[in-house]
């Protein structure tokens, strides 16, 4: 028997829009494989809210935590076996939400029964399995996208709206300050063969995506990790970037948030400074020449997220889907491949 | 000499000495200009009367103020900005008080009814009854600011320099923060304080209007809203308003020098005789006991705001004569006015 559900599922349930029966098109069969937090806080919901798609599988090798998404986002269809799930031919897009030791063979696998896929991060375990992922969906025709939030949250897209109508000045330096509670030590994230490294690989595809995506040509500087266990995996990393022309990074990742995770980034220009709290939705900014808080050592503005930045992230695949035309705000596969790059030559500068 | 905190005076009464005494007052304050700049131009235009009533800005000081901008710089652009009110819109307020023809007249004069241009969230940076207020993106943009406020009485004690920021609010939170102002304003002019505040007192307005033939002039609107209460004869640091931005260094409430006509002046009481009658003291009674209920306990706080908006209420209905209020509840309607005024259910704390 399925049990009731919430308050908040039921207003999402409600939000469901059919819009087949509206535009004559078929509404779009999603699948999600992979059932642990952020699919449940992210992924299942997004789909369930969004006008236009049908949940119709989920996969984790957990019976009991699929048995308890099946119930919580009435699901039908349950697989342990993820290749179950791809032979099924009324699914068009999927999410790819198990650790990341498993994204490169779900992704061919995908690829070639023709499913679109949005992949979380950290996208692969290496730059050749990224590379690989990236050629089959090329291959297949199929959209591959990976999975940066921070690109949808309306804190950062007023930041760097501000930077480039020159706002600051020239920018001189960016900061960029990623935190996020320690993972359990029993799970993958301390082992390097399913993880693929530490805090950096984790959490700090978020800061690199931010900043390589908004200004291109940086070179790694220096790279610095404290790690932990035999294994040496990192807990704090710290990487420096350089851009040649007056400007340098600093990015700083740590698994040591002691309550809220933390994103920042930093900008410093000519004529002033801005910082984006991604997580509290503020900007801290200070510039002389504008009348607002002049007098002030800073201001601080206020955002509200419309919505969710990983449910826009979620409906924006969808709709780039639907469309068949390549998102300009996701995160496309040779995107993903720059962050890899720059953390597979930190982790090869330290772990020599 | 430093001007930064002097207030100058000058007498005026027809077109061309007013236009003469806007020169005379920027030399006596060192108001300089550069070029290129975007520059804000607040004027009062409280309702729809003309300058003869005493209410509203006379829009000959403005075009005066314009003309001179223009004479001595070449601005990229000046905006002259007003938001809606309860009682009559911005774009009639500019139509019908003669602002359109400056604007018509002046190629880079563009007038601004902050209410329909798009706002920004900023935190208070003196934290009260709210703590995050919204205000125009314009002044995000803008390089320069010029207050140009109307000498007269208001249920703030005196409605100034300091008073007139809260008219860039767009008219959907005015109501709201209206029975605040004490709190709102000290906060209001740090974000937004004024580069440099004319205050036009041609004609005055007490419970009635007053041929004063003054303008006055600061950099300083502490100084200029202090020197403004004294001659009107009222004591500045019994007004909360302006004792609070003094505190919260907004200003200086004892400014450095006072020049009457270019002349240091020591007696203020001499320049206007006879003295103000100021607002209702049970108005300004109730307003206080709500402000004290809405700080003691959070089960109070509903009952302090309605004594704070029924005493802001009786204590600006009683600059008006009965005759003048019965005309503009006839306009507005008079139950719609009580309720804006009242702003009920509008109270709720950081919903911005």
């Amino acid at each position: 028997m399925l049990a009731p559900l919430s308050d908040r599922e039921i207003k999402l349930k409600g939000a469901t829009k059919d819009i087949a029966s509206e535009t004559h098109l078929r509404n779009l069969g999603v699948g999600v494989i992979g059932c642990g937090k952020i699919a449940e806080i992210g992924h299942l919901p997004a789909y369930l809210s969004c006008p236009g798609v049908q949940l119709k599988g989920i996969s984790d090798v957990d019976r009991k935590r699929l048995s308890r998404m099946s119930n919580k986002f009435r699901v039908a269809d349950t697989f342990t076996d993820y290749n179950d799930l791809l032979k099924r031919r009324d699914i068009d897009l999927l999410s790819v939400c198990v650790p990341p030791v498993l994204h490169h063979d779900i992704v061919l696998e995908a690829a070639k029964q023709g499913k679109h896929i949005l992949c979380e991060k950290p996208f692969a375990l290496s730059v050749s399995q990224a590379e690989k992922m990236n050629e089959a969906a090329q291959n297949y025709h199929v959209q591959l996208y990976a999975g940066f939030q921070s690109r949808f949250s309306a804190t950062m897209s007023e930041t760097m709206r501000l930077y480039r109508s020159g706002f600051i000045g020239k920018i001189s330096s960016i900061y960029v300050k990623c935190s996020s509670n320690a993972p359990s030590k029993a799970t993958w994230y301390y082992d390097r063969s399913r993880g693929g490294g530490g805090a950096l690989f984790d959490i700090g595809q978020h800061p690199l995506d931010m900043v390589l995506h908004n200004f291109d040509g940086a070179r790694l500087s220096s790279a610095s990790f404290a790690t932990v266990g035999s294994a040496g995996i990192d807990e704090m990393a710290n990487l420096d970037l350089d851009y040649g022309d007056d400007l340098k990074a600093s990015i700083e990742v740590d698994w040591k948030a002691k309550t809220n995770s933390e994103v920042q980034m930093r900008l410093q220009g000519a004529k002033g400074y801005m910082l984006a709290d991604i997580v509290r939705s503020t900007i801290e900014l200070k510039q002389n020449d504008i009348v607002l808080g002049r007098t002030m050592d800073r201001v601080t503005l206020h955002f509200q997220e419309r919505m969710d930045p990983l449910w826009a992230e979620v409906w924006e695949f969808v709709r780039s889907v639907r469309d068949e035309r390549r998102s300009n705000l996701l995160a496309t596969g040779e995107q993903a491949l720059k962050p890899q790059e720059l953390i597979e030559e930190a982790y090869s500068r330290f772990f020599k | 000499m430093d001007h930064s905190h002097t207030v100058a005076l000058r007498r005026c009464s027809d077109d061309e000495s007013i236009a003469r005494a806007v020169t005379l007052l920027a030399e006596d304050t060192a108001f300089l200009l550069r070029d290129n700049l975007r520059i804000v131009i607040k004027p009062n235009l409280n309702d729809l009367s003309g300058p003869y009533s005493g209410f509203t800005t006379d829009v000959r000081v403005v075009d005066a103020l314009v003309k001179y901008i223009n004479t001595h710089s070449h601005p990229d652009q000046i905006y002259i900005v007003e938001s809606d009110s309860w009682n009559r819109l911005a774009g009639e307020a500019f139509e019908q008080l003669g602002y359109t023809e400056i604007a018509s007249a002046q190629k880079n004069v563009k007038l601004v009814n902050l209410t329909k241009t798009s706002g920004i969230n900023v935190e208070l940076p003196i934290p009260s009854f709210y703590d995050v207020i919204r205000i125009p993106r314009l002044f995000l943009d803008a390089n320069l600011f010029i207050s140009v406020a109307k000498l007269r009485t208001h249920h703030t004690v005196i409605s100034g320099i300091l008073k007139n920021q809260f008219g860039c609010i767009p008219r959907r939170f005015k109501g709201r923060y209206h029975a605040y102002l004490n709190d709102i304003l000290p906060s209001l002019n740090l974000l937004m304080r004024p580069d440099w505040s004319l205050v036009d007192g041609i004609i005055g307005r007490d419970v009635r209007p007053r041929e004063l033939d003054l303008l006055l002039a600061s950099h300083d609107p502490v100084a200029a809203d202090s020197v403004s209460a004294r001659i009107m004869g009222f004591d500045p640091r019994r007004i909360p308003h302006i004792s609070r931005a003094a505190a919260k260094s907004v200003g200086k409430m004892d400014p450095e020098s006072v020049l009457l006509d270019g002349k240091p002046v020591t007696n203020l009481d001499s320049i206007i005789s006879p003295k103000f009658i100021g607002p209702s003291p049970l108005g300004l009674r109730l307003t206080n006991l709500g402000l004290a209920l809405t700080r003691t306990t959070n089960r109070s706080k509903g009952i302090g705001d309605f004594f704070v908006k029924i005493g802001a209420l009786w204590t600006g209905a009683s600059q008006y004569s009965k005759k003048e209020i019965l005309e503009k509840l006839r306009a507005y309607g008079m139950v719609k006015a009580v309720y804006d005024s009242l702003q009920v259910g509008g109270g709720r704390r950081d919903e911005v």
